[in-house]
């Protein structure tokens, strides 16, 4: 429990890092999403069979606009991998002010969270490259535990093949959630001693998540569970006030629920950070629990 | 009127005369579980033929599957023809047995061969194979080929087609072990003596004789109107009896009164009968797959309506699944969509899943829209080269070409022309030729139109409307003034495409400020067009095609053009896809 008071406290501190990456993140999707809107308002606009998606998400209408616009999907596809890169080296480099952050028992100005975030951009992105390798083999694990799942609780078509798909999703988070802690734990470790190699990263930081095991996924759980409640109520409000009002107010209230979800889904992912943080910074020590004892020493 | 009246009849008079011409097959033969085979023997009595017969064919569908040399499908053991016995001459082409004829026999003249053979069952064939603790057993004996007036019909088999016969009356004993139970449709009598049973079948005007030896099922039975409704089906799966009674009796219902009365007193439905996913047809009999435990979709009841079906197009009138199969699948998947939409009280919804939608017969525009302009439905099935093709050409475009032909013919023409047509074809074979005569007659008179246009049909159509301008003109004041004393009049001009009219009429409709609607039809040609109206309000839409009577036209958007009906749409559909995105890159990346 103190450890999650502590937690809060150390989000609270750092609650404009949650507000910046959110707004990055947004950016980073409407780059993507605004060529697309203008792609299609003429088409669906101005025509009377589109008016359906004003009410429910009609895959007719939609499979109508794909059909239309065929060149749509594969830049559509093409354009999200090339993003999807571009996110994950911009999330590396952040990573580092990131965790220095979170990690830090003093304020952090800009200046302090981008030298820090290039300083351990290399050893983020070895963090990165090792863990695709464990996210990859814990994600064919998974799926071939999905895959014993009697197929009578599975099926092929409609909400069976949706009940089927959330299965897998379902083993896919269990396998990979564990790894995400680790790859929380590990850039942690790393903010803590940037000058370390890889390697020598890799014992300590593992022996400490396993040796908290228990905690890390309660306190992960803790965060994620009610996140994951928030995601159902926004989905079936959103569904609802359009559903209900079906036109561009009701639209607009959807769009905005959206993103509440998103913002708490960024929110989740840091309050998790924010609360191991200072059970790392406790038992690894490191720099800044030098700076700890630096500041304990002057106020003694 | 007189004309259509005396062409129903000689319709008939040609049906009938195939009635009488009717073969007699008696099949006599026993079931080994241990070996996993049936062997015995096939009496074949042709009847009156009105040409000399030099041979008999008959086929041997299930060797389609099978390697040479190989203990699988059907082998032929030894023939009599009349009192000669041609073993030694017999020839076997891939599915086709050819008996040739010492003695040529004459219009009129009688004759009789046996065939003994043995047919293996495999465990990969979902027709004659094998599974846990059931056998299934389709066209497990010799079928004698098609016959047509020009004589015996050869039928090129590919994988994906499906078997054809013609109608015989079937007699047949089956002995098996009284250890299995035998679910069949016809059944007369079943004797249990030492530890074996004899049951003795009879089918008239079937195709074959489906068996489907089992432990363990229960049965589940229903009157619906006369005809003994039979629901097979294990523990496991009885959660999903329910589902299968009330669609297999919604089409059974809808089929007898739109169609034809159901003319056999029983149906036999076997879930879990079959070891691949789907619904297979048989003479009076269904075979359905094991259903998913997450079905909720009603998806499973939509392919029992579809297999249901089938026994009205194919098992009454004899449409040649292999020969044109779009008179099979489309019509059969046409009246599934039909019965859907009876069942749902509108367009049945197959998501159904966080406020998703998509009908059914959107899900055959998808699967149909690279293949309009590639194959026309009408081909023979052995012209198909690939099976991909062959389903979204067969099940999808076909089903969206009945759907135009029907809505063309209004809700009166349709319903007439079904019962004309199963009238006609009760156990005859129609080809795609009588359809379109039959097909012609109900389509509206003023426009000549010929059905095989649209059966044909092999191109992109498309109704667009390009473009909708208002504008208000000051005119005389004495002439133009409108009850409410407004002396303005508005010109609307519509610019329209039809690309590849079908030569039928469309609908057109403008919708003005007021609430006004003009409904007006055009006859339109190939090409771009412009339509002027003048009236007393701006008009704010125009619409080709208001009911999408078309659905074989190619993009459904374009076929309006409003003033702000559907603002947001864009919106919501980049709302979600921003979301969508920003909950990939959280996934993917932590945050």
């Amino acid at each position: 429990m103190q450890d999650v008071a502590r937690g809060w406290q150390n989000f609270r501190r750092h609650f404009a890092v949650a507000g910046w990456l959110y707004l990055g993140k947004l950016s980073l999707s409407l780059v993507f999403a605004l060529p697309l809107l203008a792609v299609v308002s003429g088409t669906l606009d101005n025509s009377a069979f589109a008016s359906v998606l004003l009410k429910t998400w009609s895959f007719d209408v939609i499979r109508e606009l794909l059909h239309r616009h065929e060149e749509v999907l594969p830049a559509f596809v093409a354009v999200l991998i090339f993003y999807s890169v571009a996110v994950f080296f911009f999330k590396q480099f952040v990573n580092g002010g990131i965790y220095f952050t979170f990690m830090a028992a003093r304020g952090v100005v800009v200046k302090s969270f981008f030298a820090e975030a290039a300083g351990l951009f290399r050893g983020n992105l070895k963090i990165s490259l090792f863990m695709l390798f464990v996210y990859s083999t814990l994600a064919i694990m998974s799926q071939s535990v999905a895959a014993m799942i009697p197929e009578d609780l599975t099926g092929h078509f409609g909400e069976a093949a949706f009940g089927g798909a959330f299965m897998h999703l379902v083993c896919l988070y269990v396998f990979l959630i564990p790894a995400s802690i680790l790859s929380d734990v590990l850039r942690l470790r790393l903010a803590a001693f940037p000058d370390q190699k890889f390697l020598s990263q890799l014992r300590p930081a593992v022996n400490f998540y396993l040796r908290r095991f228990v905690k890390l996924h309660s306190i992960y759980y803790l965060y994620f569970l009610p996140m994951v409640i928030l995601w159902l109520i926004i989905e079936r409000s959103a569904l609802a006030l359009t559903g209900g009002l079906a036109n561009i107010i009701g639209v607009f209230l959807e769009m905005v629920l959206f993103q509440l979800c998103s913002f708490a889904r960024t929110s989740q992912s840091l309050l998790f950070t924010a609360s191991i943080a200072p059970l790392t910074s406790d038992a690894l020590g490191g720099r800044f629990n030098e700076e700890k004892g630096s500041q304990e020493a002057r106020v003694d | 009127m007189r004309i259509r009246w005396l062409s129903g009849l000689l319709i008939i008079l040609v049906a009938s005369a195939t009635i009488e011409a009717r073969d007699r097959l008696v099949v006599d033969a026993a079931f080994d579980p241990q070996t996993r085979s049936i062997s015995g023997s096939i009496l074949y009595e042709p009847g009156a033929r009105k040409l000399v017969l030099t041979e008999l064919r008959f086929q041997l569908y299930p060797n389609l599957f099978c390697r040479e040399d190989s203990s699988c499908g059907i082998k032929i053991d030894s023939v009599r023809a009349g009192d000669d016995d041609p073993t030694s001459k017999i020839t076997i082409e891939s599915t086709n047995l050819i008996v040739p004829l010492s003695n040529p026999v004459a219009p009129g003249e009688a004759i009789d061969a046996t065939i003994w053979f043995t047919t293996y069952l495999s465990k990969a064939n979902s027709r004659l194979g094998y599974g846990e603790s059931q056998f299934t057993l389709a066209e497990w004996f010799p079928v004698p080929a098609p016959w047509r007036e020009s004589g015996w019909q050869e039928v090129a088999y590919r994988k994906f087609l499906e078997p054809t016969a013609d109608l015989a009356d079937i007699e047949a004993r089956i002995v098996y072990p009284d250890s299995l139970q035998l679910i069949a449709p016809g059944v007369v009598t079943t004797e249990t003596v030492e530890g074996r049973s004899v049951t003795r079948i009879g089918m008239e005007a079937a195709s074959g004789a489906p068996l489907q030896f089992a432990t363990g099922y229960q049965l589940d039975s229903t009157d619906v109107s006369g005809t003994a409704l039979k629901l097979y089906y294990r523990e496991h799966d009885s959660f999903m009896v329910d589902t299968v009674r009330a669609a297999a009796t919604a089409a059974l219902v809808y089929m007898s009164d739109s169609v034809l009365v159901y003319p056999f007193d029983e149906l036999i439905i076997v879930i879990g009968g079959l070891s691949e996913g789907g619904g297979l047809e048989q003479p009076r009999m269904i075979l359905a797959s094991t259903p998913s435990r997450t079905v909720r979709t009603g998806f499973y009841a939509s392919m029992i309506v579809h297999e249901v079906v089938h026994q009205w197009f194919y098992g009454i009138v004899n449409s040649s699944q292999a020969g044109t199969p779009w008179l099979d699948e489309s019509v059969t998947e046409y009246f599934s969509l039909k019965i859907g939409r009876r069942r749902a009280q509108g367009e049945p919804n197959l998501l159904n899943a966080f406020g998703m939608t998509a009908n059914h017969l959107m899900q055959h525009r998808a699967t149909a829209s690279s293949y309009m302009s590639t194959d026309p439905i009408t081909r023979r099935g052995e012209d198909y080269f690939d099976q991909a093709t062959y389903y979204r050409t067969i099940y999808s475009k076909g089903t969206l070409i009945v759907q135009t032909l029907t809505a063309l013919m209004g809700d009166e023409g349709e319903a007439s022309f079904w019962r004309e047509y199963a009238d006609s074809f009760k156990y005859a074979v129609p080809e795609t030729e009588d359809f379109a005569r039959l097909a012609t007659k109900y389509l509206p008179e003023e426009d000549g139109g010929d059905a095989r246009t649209i059966l044909d049909h092999n191109r992109d159509t498309d109704f667009a409307i390009i473009s909708l301008r208002t504008e208000n003109v000051q005119t005389d004041a004495d002439s133009l003034q409108s009850e409410e004393g407004d002396s303005l009049v508005w010109k609307a001009s519509i610019d329209y495409l039809a690309q590849h009219p079908l030569g039928f009429p469309v609908g057109f409709r403008v919708v003005l400020l007021d609430g006004t609607v003009i409904d007006t039809v055009l006859n339109p040609t190939s090409g771009r067009h412009r339509i002027k109206y003048e009236t007393a309000s701006p008009a704010v839409a125009a619409i080709i095609d208001p009911d999408f009577q078309y659905a074989l036209d190619d993009d459904f958007l374009n076929n309006s053009l409003t003033r702000g009906q559907s603002r947001g749409a864009a919106l919501r559909l980049f709302s979600g896809v921003t979301f969508l995105v920003e909950s990939l890159f959280s996934s993917l990346w932590g945050w």
